[in-house]
């Protein structure tokens, strides 16, 4: 039998260290790998350079608030239908985290580029006319060998660990991921360590899933961290979905510069993901579920 | 004139359906109940085969009948026909294959350029804002549809304070010299209190239709700079009863749009 990827949240983020460069998954309120971003904070790890998706949400502001990140790519970081991320708009109108003005090109053709390792993409004209180019000097120009005319490029993005959140994983790695608009697969083949934390761990003897279904292949999946309720108070697409109150109860500390609270109570005051699980409790957790199938 | 038999959301969403064209094929942002409404509504009137997507999602012509809060709700996605991934989403937008899409900011110029990074110096800015997202492909969808849910001096400004996405620039042929000839401007303004357009010659905004509780005078006041109104600048009616049966029974049966005010 092959060697099963299967650990905790806690030993799959174990050996990412201060100064890393980490592409997160997740698109506004659904779909983040929480118990690793929360076992990343208790931590402490520090520095790091953060490349979420193009549509960012609570752990990138938590991430911020509990002092992990020095450098981020922004495409947009915000709490969706909750209003703004109250602890990136404080780092970056205070300058105390370093700001990479990107947008969704930027990153999607970004991952892209960095999932082949080609050093750059040349685009249209879109950046063109709007004031992108003025702050972010990683978006330039080249002239283009066909034609001679001058085109705009963004870099290469390649991240050294990659952490998504999957609904279902085999003990190899191989990740079904039920929700949103697939870029994870993409992302992944452009980390050098890809860490999943999933729902649900597919029993050895279960019958094998349909590979269409499949999301990101356990080839290169390095890690599976086993984390029931692993994206909550997030959605976890076909599962459960997010916990508005909490979420509502995140915001209002955030946007009164109380985040610590907030961390201590969910984070820093239980030893691991179980713990926290059985702080929010059984009835809360169960009041989410959502079954599609 | 206040008419409490519906919301200015709800009035807002039939205007967005109004100017839909059948066929056309575009997108909404997150977080964009009412231009979601307006499309569905369009569908199920006088455009049947107008197809939109979900942004954050993907959901093509999703089918719920309630308004998620998140666009991003899975709800959503299993209600549609197909399921665009983001790597869909930019080709399309990249290569100009939607024919519009609905964008907000935080703040709206008279030409139509958008921001969503900074009020204030974007070094030290006074509100940092989300970030620039989709915007970027202002240059990339055949026309777009700006909506606001605020309409203030404080969102309609006479320049943007950073440009995230390119209206019409600085208006006249500025915007043509840019970018391809395929992706033109901003067509629409959407906002609580009426509908806009950008006048051909200077493209700056024009107003062309004001909502029964608004009049000329009151949208230029909460407007930041000097608006042009068209000639034949006219109150809009009341949505019909067929479009209220439909927002409420078949598009929003949560009635997420009729708990907002009567008039804004």
């Amino acid at each position: 039998m092959s060697t099963s990827k299967v650990t905790t949240p806690e030993e799959a983020v174990a050996g990412i260290p201060d100064g890393a460069v980490v592409a997160l998954g997740g698109v506004h309120s659904h779909n983040s790998p929480m118990a690793l971003v929360n076992a990343l904070i208790r931590r402490g790890v520090r520095d790091l350079e953060l490349i979420p998706t193009p549509s960012a949400g609570a752990p990138v502001d938590m991430l911020i608030a509990a002092g992990c990140v020095r450098r981020l790519h922004v495409s947009y970081v915000g709490l969706e239908f909750l209003g703004l991320a109250p602890n990136f708009r404080r780092a970056a109108e205070n300058q105390s985290i370093e700001i990479v003005e990107g947008d969704e090109a930027y990153i999607v053709y970004g991952f892209r580029a960095g999932a082949s390792r080609l050093p750059f993409l040349p685009l249209p004209p879109l950046y063109e006319g709007t004031d992108l180019p003025k702050v972010n000097p990683r978006i330039k120009t080249v002239v283009d060998p066909y034609t001679g005319r001058t085109v705009t490029t963004v870099p290469a993005l390649r991240a050294d660990y990659g952490l998504f959140h999957a609904q279902v994983t085999d003990r190899r790695g191989n990740t079904q991921i039920f929700g949103q608009r697939r870029f994870e697969d993409v992302m992944a083949k452009a980390c050098d360590h890809v860490i999943i934390s999933s729902d649900e761990i597919l029993d050895e003897y279960a019958p094998a899933p349909d590979p269409r279904i499949v999301s990101i292949p356990g080839a290169i999946v390095e890690t599976v961290a086993h984390a029931p309720y692993g994206a909550y108070p997030l959605s976890s697409p076909g599962h459960y979905g997010y916990d508005r109150d909490r979420l509502v109860e995140y915001r209002d500390l955030a946007a009164q510069d109380r985040t610590k609270e907030y961390l201590e109570t969910h984070v820093h005051s239980v030893a691991d993901h179980r713990e926290h699980l059985e702080k929010v409790g059984v009835t809360r957790l169960l009041g989410l579920q959502q079954t599609f199938r | 004139m206040a008419d409490a038999s519906y919301s200015w959301a709800e009035m807002m969403a039939v205007s967005i359906a109004h100017e839909m064209a059948d066929g056309d094929f575009g997108s909404v942002g997150a977080a964009s109940h009412i231009p979601a409404a307006g499309l569905r509504l369009a569908q199920l009137t006088h455009a049947p085969n107008l197809s939109f997507f979900c942004g954050g999602s993907g959901a093509t012509n999703p089918r719920i009948r309630r308004l998620t809060e998140s666009s991003a709700d899975y709800r959503n996605l299993v209600t549609s026909e197909y399921q665009f991934s983001l790597d869909d989403v930019v080709d399309f937008e990249t290569a100009i294959r939607f024919d519009f899409a609905f964008l907000g900011g935080m703040q709206i110029d008279k030409h139509g350029n958008l921001n969503m990074v900074a009020i204030g110096p974007w070094e030290k800015p006074k509100v940092r804002g989300p970030g620039t997202i989709g915007l970027i492909f202002l240059g990339g969808f055949k026309t777009s549809y700006i909506y606001t849910e605020h309409h203030s001096p404080r969102i309609f400004v006479d320049k943007v304070d950073f440009v995230s996405g390119a209206g019409w620039l600085d208006g006249g042929d500025s915007r043509s010299k840019v970018f391809r000839p395929e992706s033109d401007g901003p067509r629409r303004v959407f906002t609580p209190l009426g509908v806009f357009d950008f006048e051909p010659e200077s493209r700056r905004m024009r107003l062309i239709k004001v909502h029964p509780w608004s009049s000329v005078e009151s949208i230029q006041a909460a407007t930041g700079f000097e608006l042009l109104v068209a000639d034949d600048v006219a109150t809009v009616d009341p949505p019909s009863e067929e479009e209220l049966r439909l927002l409420r029974t078949e598009v929003d049966t949560d009635g997420v749009l009729r708990r907002y005010p009567a008039t804004a």
